[in-house]
């Protein structure tokens, strides 16, 4: 009785082990072929990192490769946030931004490098981490073209004001009506990045480092502003803006803005639903 | 409110026990226990420190809480924990942000069988295999989900299963964001098992266990070096391990050894190498002395229920640490992490009470504790002349089993000395000499190996029966870091409702003079029955506080901080 009382589990057991081991052969990684970007939407990727995050310069070619293999279909944009962005003695540079820190907070961005993906939850979270994005934009890439948009910016010197002006349209209505966000991001930005792989360059500091990407402030609020109370599919919505530039720090030749249209009923901040990225064109 | 609770969980073991139990005895005959604990700090703005109301994140009041209930009726086991964390206290993980019932179970015990549904806690040996635990202090907890099954078919056999999901933060379990863990465990106990051996000097147990992880591979880019690759992910990690423990008058010896499978992930960057770990643990005792050596050997052995992440959560594993945990302000200043990527480590630890009455010993005895720990790397090699060490998408290096590298990650020596003078006066002495990698242990690369030489005075003086004295006179001495720190604390206790403190740790030998701070602090509380609350107000220097090898960052802060505790 005893053996019998044994025996049981132990043949049950045994059964669930042989089918619970996964053991693989080599090659473990086989090399993507180019993406088939037909009838795919645009992806917004915003990398939250800083300056003293030695993991970061990873984390931002990752993204770069991932925009390489998507063939452009992934727009990225960094946000420099947390502790880890702050200004010291060794790294003066301050490319933090009062709206990069309120998502960090709103989006739970505990630690950097970590990214948003169209600000979509993932396994209940929306900050991802860098291992996480290729999956997350796979997610993303592969839902039906919801809405498109189109986008025109220019700067003018002397009245020191970027205009921009966007038109969109829908492939699904949105009873709640629709956001429209306009970021501005510059590139080539000099300062020095701690790092601790030598796959993404020197260590422990890359001196000099070029941030690229770098999102420098929002034309029309935390959370944009409204492009239409209610969506129509099919329908053409179009909006202006102008934004006086202030910062002197900024180098107005090297500056972008992406247009981001939100859903706001998709969850408490909203997701996107479109996005594309047009260089700010400096004009007299 | 307690009949409340009872009605609750009445009502919830009936649901799920029918026919089992009748209402009225679940409320009279039942035992409730439980505790409650309140963490809460106001944080505020302090220029020395270069706290600003940004980093406190504009959130000066912070609170950590959790309740616990316990019912028990006969058979039946039940209970439940609140936790909130509005917001978590500064250094705890943002992800804990809101309030909820995280933790809830059901449980049935007879003599052959337990069975447990929802939450649970539970170790297979010393958990290199299977260990879900909770450690509020460092905002830990990786309690599994399901249903545990425990089986003792016959004195000395215990046999366990498990099958649920591990919590992480408040993220609900959906779409397969983390895995499905299972796991059994055998333990084995011949002494009980065999009467031939029931009456033997030796006793003799053994055990085993293997515990599988499913995570649903999906067909996502990984971006290695200049290109994008689709990995291979096995969807069924296994893992498994044996113990051994023997014990024969004052010596006990206890072995634990454990094999993982291929398991890619963010800990190991998506090697395929199969990991290894053993745990060595010799002691033996008897009167006046106390003697234990110990000795680990852990190769790529991080075993999460989510391969994508890489911070403290998830673990499915425990590997235990060898060194030994400080209480003390400056000998904690720079505690060790296990490195699951690979260490090798040894310790041994010599207790001796000279005994009372003799001519070193005095009237009380003296008791001398010698300790040393070190850890080091293991010896990694490339698995050819092509891939380098540690590449993604390969098995990633190899390595003899128990090699042992040339980098130190830790080392300590410790010498301490206990004298009782009198009846009233009690003197702890202790010396340290610590190496610290804080470069690998913390993961920043620019950090320089950290030498420092520790000493400590700890003097209690019992007044009377009511009242005690206890003063404290630390000093840590290092080239590296932040240099050299004294620290002086005194300490009142006025039996048995009140306690009193006062304490400054003293950076003096900062390089950077605006850095050469005083961390005061002075603190008062009050203890009625199982209640006891604690008001302080100082400041906190910033480091990592470990426990079993665990680590969590604590930001510097200055402030009050208020906790109180409770139990019933």
């Amino acid at each position: 009785m005893k053996l019998f009382r044994i025996l049981i589990p132990v043949l049950l057991v045994s059964g669930w082990i042989m089918t619970s081991c996964d053991k693989l052969d080599p090659p473990y990684a086989t090399v993507l072929t180019q993406y088939d970007t037909t009838n795919k939407p645009y992806i917004l990727l915003e990398e939250y990192t800083g300056h003293t995050c030695n993991n970061c310069p990873l984390a931002t070619q990752k993204a770069l490769r991932l925009i390489d293999y998507y063939r452009t279909k992934v727009i990225l944009m960094t946000v420099h946030a947390t502790s880890l962005a702050d200004p010291n003695p060794k790294y003066p540079l301050d490319l933090r931004t009062p709206e990069g820190t309120l998502w960090a907070g709103d989006y739970s961005i505990s630690g950097v490098p970590a990214g948003t993906i169209n600000r979509t939850a993932i396994g209940g979270s929306i900050a991802v981490p860098s291992d996480k994005w290729g999956e997350a934009i796979e997610t993303q890439i592969s839902k039906p073209i919801a809405a498109m948009v189109q986008l025109s910016a220019s700067y003018s010197s002397s009245t020191r004001e970027i205009s921009a002006s966007v038109s969109g349209w829908f492939k699904k209505k949105l009873t709640a009506g629709s956001n429209i966000c306009l970021f501005i991001t510059e590139d080539s930005i000099e300062g020095k990045q701690s790092n601790k792989d030598t796959a993404a360059g020197p260590t422990p500091e890359i001196d000099p480092y070029y941030f690229n990407e770098t999102f420098r402030g929002s034309m029309n609020g935390n959370y944009g502003s409204l492009f239409s109370a209610t969506v129509e599919v099919d329908k053409l919505y179009t909006y202006t803006k102008t934004f006086p530039v202030t910062n002197t720090d900024w180098n107005t030749n090297r500056l972008y803005l992406i247009a981001a249209i939100l859903d706001p009923s998709a969850s408490q901040f909203g997701e996107i639903i479109a996005v594309t990225k047009a260089r700010i064109v400096s004009t007299k | 409110m307690k009949k409340l609770v009872l009605f609750c969980i009445g009502i919830a073991a009936m649901a799920l026990f029918p026919g089992r139990l009748k209402a009225q005895d679940f409320l009279k005959n039942a035992q409730v226990t439980g505790s409650f604990q309140a963490d809460a700090a106001l944080y505020q703005k302090d220029a020395a420190m270069g706290i600003t109301s940004e980093s406190i994140n504009g959130q000066p009041v912070r609170m950590n809480g959790f309740t616990e209930v316990n019912y028990e009726y006969k058979n039946f086991y039940a209970g439940m924990r609140f936790e909130a964390y509005l917001p978590p206290l500064l250094g705890y993980d943002p992800s804990y942000l809101g309030a909820g019932v995280p933790y809830w179970y059901v449980k049935y015990k007879n003599d052959l069988l337990e069975v447990t549904a929802g939450n649970f806690y539970e170790q297979f040996g010393q958990g290199m295999t299977f260990r879900t635990y909770q450690e509020w202090t460092l905002g830990y907890d990786n309690s599994m989900r399901g249903l545990r099954v425990k089986f003792m078919p016959s004195k000395g056999i215990t046999l366990t299963g498990v099958y649920g999901f591990q919590r992480f933060f408040w993220t609900p379990f959906q779409n397969n964001n983390r895995g499905i863990v299972k796991g059994i465990d055998g333990d084995f106990n011949l002494n009980d098992m065999f009467s031939a051996l029931s009456d033997s000097k030796l006793k003799i147990t053994i055990g085993g266990s293997f515990v599988s992880d499913y995570q649903k591979d999906k067909n996502m880019p990984y971006v290695i070096g200049d290109k994008a690759y689709t990995l291979s992910l096995p969807q069924n990690v296994a893992c498994y391990g044996g113990r051994l423990n023997l014990n024969y008058a004052g010596l006990n010896f206890y072995t634990e050894y454990a094999h993982k499978i291929n398991d890619p992930s963010k800990m190991n960057e998506y090697i395929y190498k199969p990991g290894n770990a053993i745990l060595v643990d010799l002691t033996y005792s008897r009167k006046n002395l106390g003697i234990e050596l110990k000795s680990k050997w852990i190769d790529n052995f991080s075993y999460k229920s989510d391969r994508s992440y890489s911070l403290n959560g998830v673990d499915i594993n425990y590997l235990p640490a060898i060194n030994k945990e400080h209480t003390y302000a400056l000998s904690a200043m720079y505690p060790y992490a296990t490195q699951t990527t690979g260490e090798a480590g040894i310790a041994g630890s010599v207790v001796y009470t000279i005994p009372k009455n003799s001519k070193l010993g005095g009237k009380n005895g003296l008791t001398i504790e010698v300790d040393f720990s070190q850890v080091n790397s293991i010896k990694k090699t490339p698995v050819n002349d092509t891939t380098p060490i540690g590449q993604t998408g390969t098995l990633g290096y190899a390595a003899n089993f128990y090699s042992i590298g040339n980098e130190v990650y830790w080392q300590e020596t410790q010498v301490d000395v206990t004298k009782k003078i009198g009846k009233k006066v009690k003197c702890i002495f202790e010396y340290l000499y610590q190496t610290y990698n804080k470069a690998v242990v913390q993961g920043h690369p620019e950090d320089p190996i950290i030498y420092s030489n520790i000493g400590i005075a700890d003097v209690t003086f019992n007044v009377n029966k009511k009242l005690s004295l206890r003063w404290e006179l630390q000093g840590l001495f290092t080239k590296q870091d932040n240099g050299n720190w004294a620290e002086g604390m005194m300490e009142v206790t006025i039996s048995p409702k009140w306690f009193f403190s006062l304490s400054d740790q003293y950076n003096y030998g900062n390089s950077d003079a605006s850095k050469q701070l005083n961390y005061y602090n002075v603190a008062a509380g009050f203890v009625y029955n199982t209640t006891r609350i604690q008001l302080a107000y100082g400041r906190q220097r910033e480091g990592i506080i470990c426990v079993g090898g665990v680590c969590r960052y604590v930001p510097q802060s200055s402030g009050f901080t208020l906790t109180v505790t409770s139990s019933f």
